[in-house]
């Protein structure tokens, strides 16, 4: 999972060198670049379907290139999917082709959306950024994978907006249909409202951060614990 | 004069149409021995049981101590000891444990130099620390009285005490009831055997199908006035021949196996005697009860 | 005199063996259940959320403490109302069976003393029963186990309590079920008035829980109609603790219902032991 949280943080920093799709890209790279650490305070939503959880708080840790730790107290749930192996893609721009494919505006934003596409077959298969020219960063992020569906991460930023590190995120992916097995289930007898439960099989986390701290030396034991 | 320590003034229970008890008033004194005599199922444990407020009467009243046992009934109960029916204990528990559980249920302090003295009393002593279950039924019948008597009661109701006892365990039991009532304790006691009132009781009553049938002193209903002669007959068929022109006529019961049953005063029977030997009629024994086996029989078969 | 008498009563069931099979059969499934799930706990947990992680990371530990003794709890309820039975069914009608009431009903004390001690002792051995699976269960889950979230496994759902939000549910659900033993045993005792056998209210007493249970268990829409009134569908009142959010009016509700039937089920028992002849 920690994975999947530095490929949606690089994504977001990528620095676009220049107005071609390739170019916009590693400009936001480039951003994301200056940040080698960072740690921030976490608080964890989730909807997902079949599962009813209380928020969460935590915290996460970041050390370039590609260590990342969530910590919390509690049980959590994230997508699968790991989209770090399209950022290694991405980052490195010989493994990818980059296509622009049209502007669109997203939370009042316009933004450029980039089509990016695997040179060689692997596992990744398409991923689409929606990214802001002017500011340089990544608003919205689609990845899609072969054994993992499709991750669709928002991004908000804030006051890190200058490291390219966003206040809020909100991960969408799909989510296997999931039946507690009867033989180890508790019935409950309580009354489920028509729509609580829902059918559909889309997750939601949405991450919030707060208090970065960002280039000062983490321990490495931090990831290993 | 002897103050009443039991009223009960015309007492009735009812199961539905069956009539256990039929309407019993008696008074019993204070220190006597009173014996509540009857043949099995006569109403004798339901009018105790109702002395007790095990059961509780359809009609009547009954008073204990000068009180009324509806209103006072745990005062009445505290200074009452009894043994109803059979020693029932739990068996799982020993005879002193027994006995501690019960003098929890009093709110005068009975500690374990009482609950020693009453196991000495009745001759558990060596016993008391043995579960009841490994006890027979004769030393359950012991503790069932150092149960009685844990609290020192005025009264003490035994409903069939010697019920299980062996002869020696009999006579010590009626020793140690003699003893009680010298202490000036007051002792109800039923049975269906009735040598053991006639030993001991002072007062007594007869119930028959729920009735007192006969009630009083001992000594005033076993008197001499109503004994029943027994006469073995060699000829039986000249005693039946000169037997009605006698003045034995209307004292004649019956004649059964060669025994004529006659009753008579007791001073009556010298003539009787003379009688017999003045017609000849000839005899191998001749004997007379006044015993209360002889009464008891007689009221509860008539 | 009622703590005296409460006392004795105590005492008596201490002193009986079959107090002690609740105890050993607690500790018994206990030890069985966490000694399994000590040993293959995660092949337990990963065959439960297999379908899940295909697509979602589960991060944190599902196998904790209060997994356990959520489990356990689940598992032991359908056996606790029989170890409650087994002793507070005997309470009046083994005393009756075996002659012994007389001792008692003999004694300055009332008929309502004498059958209040034995609720009141019925109630603290269900306590001591409820303390010490309490104790195994949740004790040795978070010795064993160690803390966390709990893992709710619904039939629909799952729901994920946080650990700060774990005990007061747990103490709550130590409550709930309490009240309803509680029922079980005025239920037990309440049969026990009205017979001088001493196993009849035990099992009259259980028939009637399984029945009530099977009735409440069947989708059938006739059935629907009885099931709020059915006690032991409000019996099961303890597990809506563990929902989120707790649905309050729902538990207020069956607590108040439990707490009808065990004041109606207790004057009965005062009524029937009070004004019942001693015949025996």
């Amino acid at each position: 999972m920690r994975n999947l949280l530095i490929v949606c943080f690089m994504i977001l920093l990528l620095p676009a060198i220049g107005q071609s799709p390739s170019g916009l890209l590693q400009e936001v790279n480039v951003k994301f670049s200056t940040v080698k650490t960072y740690s921030a305070g976490l608080n964890l939503e989730f909807d997902i379907p079949g599962v009813k959880v209380d928020p969460i708080k935590g915290d996460v840790f970041y050390k370039a290139p590609k260590k990342f730790r969530i910590k919390t107290k509690g049980i959590i749930f994230l997508p699968k999917q790991n989209p770090y192996e399209a950022i290694l893609l991405l980052s490195d721009s010989n493994s990818y082709v980059a296509v622009k494919m049209a502007d669109e505006t997203v939370s009042n934003v316009k933004t450029t959306v980039i089509n990016v596409l695997p040179k060689k077959q692997a596992d990744f298969i398409v991923g689409k950024f929606w990214i802001d020219p002017v500011n340089k960063l990544v608003l919205k992020s689609e990845i899609t994978t072969q054994a993992n569906g499709t991750l669709v991460t928002n991004y908000a930023y804030g006051a890190m907006a200058k490291n390219a590190l966003p206040d809020k995120m909100e991960l969408t992916f799909d989510v296997a249909k999931f039946k507690v097995p009867k033989a180890v289930a508790v019935d409950i007898n309580s009354k489920t409202k028509a729509g609580d439960t829902k059918s559909k099989g889309t997750g939601n986390v949405k991450f919030t951060f707060t208090n970065y701290v960002v280039n000062k030396n983490i321990d490495d034991k931090v990831f290993t614990e | 004069m002897a103050q009443p320590i039991v009223k009960i003034d015309n007492v009735y229970k009812q199961y539905g149409t069956f009539k256990a008890v039929d309407g019993i008033s008696l008074t019993i004194d204070e220190g006597d021995i009173y014996g509540f005599l009857g043949p099995n199922g006569a109403g004798k444990s339901t009018t105790l049981r109702m002395l007790l407020s095990l059961i509780k009467p359809t009609a009547g009243s009954i008073e204990i101590m000068g009180k009324s046992l509806n209103n006072s009934r745990n005062k009445i109960l505290a200074e009452t000891g009894s043994i109803i029916e059979k020693p029932d204990f739990y068996l799982y528990l020993t005879a002193k444990q027994n006995l501690w559980l019960l003098s929890k249920m009093y709110s005068q302090n009975i500690g374990t130099k009482r609950i020693q003295e009453v196991i000495q009393l009745v001759g558990l002593s060596g016993r008391e620390n043995d579960k009841v279950k490994t006890y027979s039924h004769g030393m359950k019948q012991r503790l069932g009285l150092a149960q009685a008597l844990l609290h020192n009661p005025k009264l003490i109701i035994l409903d069939e005490p010697t019920t299980g006892l062996d002869p020696q365990g009999i006579i010590e039991l009626r020793e140690l009831i003699l003893k009680l009532k010298n202490e000036g304790k007051t002792v109800v006691l039923s049975s269906h055997i009735l040598s053991e009132i006639q030993l001991i009781a002072d007062s007594m009553v007869i119930i028959n199908n729920g009735k007192a049938v006969a009630q009083g002193k001992v000594n005033s209903l076993l008197g001499d006035d109503d004994v029943v002669v027994y006469v073995e007959l060699a000829d039986t068929e000249k005693f039946n021949t000169e037997i009605g022109q006698s003045a034995f006529a209307n004292s004649l019961n019956a004649v059964e196996n060669n025994v004529a049953a006659l009753k008579l005063a007791k001073q009556e029977i010298p003539h009787l005697v003379a009688w017999l030997n003045e017609k000849g009629i000839a005899f191998y024994a001749l004997d007379y009860k006044k015993r209360l086996e002889d009464y008891f029989l007689k009221i509860t078969h008539k | 005199m009622l703590v005296k008498l409460t006392l004795n009563e105590l005492y008596k069931i201490l002193a009986k063996p079959r107090s002690y099979i609740g105890f050993l059969a607690i500790t018994t499934i206990i030890m069985l259940i966490e000694f399994a799930l000590y040993v293959d706990g995660k092949n337990y947990i990963g065959f439960i959320f297999q379908a899940l992680e295909q697509t979602v990371i589960i991060q944190g530990e599902i196998l904790n403490g209060s997994l356990v003794c959520f489990i356990i709890l689940q598992t032991l309820i359908i056996q606790m109302p029989l170890l409650v039975a087994l002793v507070t069914g005997d309470l009046i009608s083994g005393e009756m069976a075996s002659g012994t009431i007389r001792l008692l009903a003999t004694r300055p004390v009332s008929r309502g003393q004498i059958l209040w001690s034995k609720i009141l002792a019925g109630g603290i051995y269900v306590f001591a029963l409820l303390f010490w699976l309490g104790l195994l269960a949740l004790g040795g889950g978070l010795l064993f186990f160690g803390t966390g979230d709990l893992t709710v496994l619904k039939t629909d759902e799952l729901v994920i309590l946080r650990e700060s939000d774990v005990i007061w549910r747990f103490i709550s659900a130590f409550g709930v079920a309490f009240i309803s033993l509680l029922l079980v045993a005025s239920f037990s005792l309440m049969l026990s008035c009205f017979t001088d056998n001493s196993i009849g209210p035990i099992i009259m007493a259980m028939s009637v829980i399984v029945l009530f249970t099977i009735i409440g268990t069947m989708e059938v829409p006739l059935f629907d109609k009885i099931k709020p009134f059915l006690f032991t569908t409000h019996m099961v009142i303890w597990r809506n603790l563990f929902d989120n959010p707790v649905p309050k009016e729902m538990v207020v509700k069956s607590i108040a219902v439990l707490l009808g039937h065990i004041g109606l089920f207790l004057s009965i028992a005062h009524y029937k032991f009070t004004k019942t002849d001693i015949q025996n």
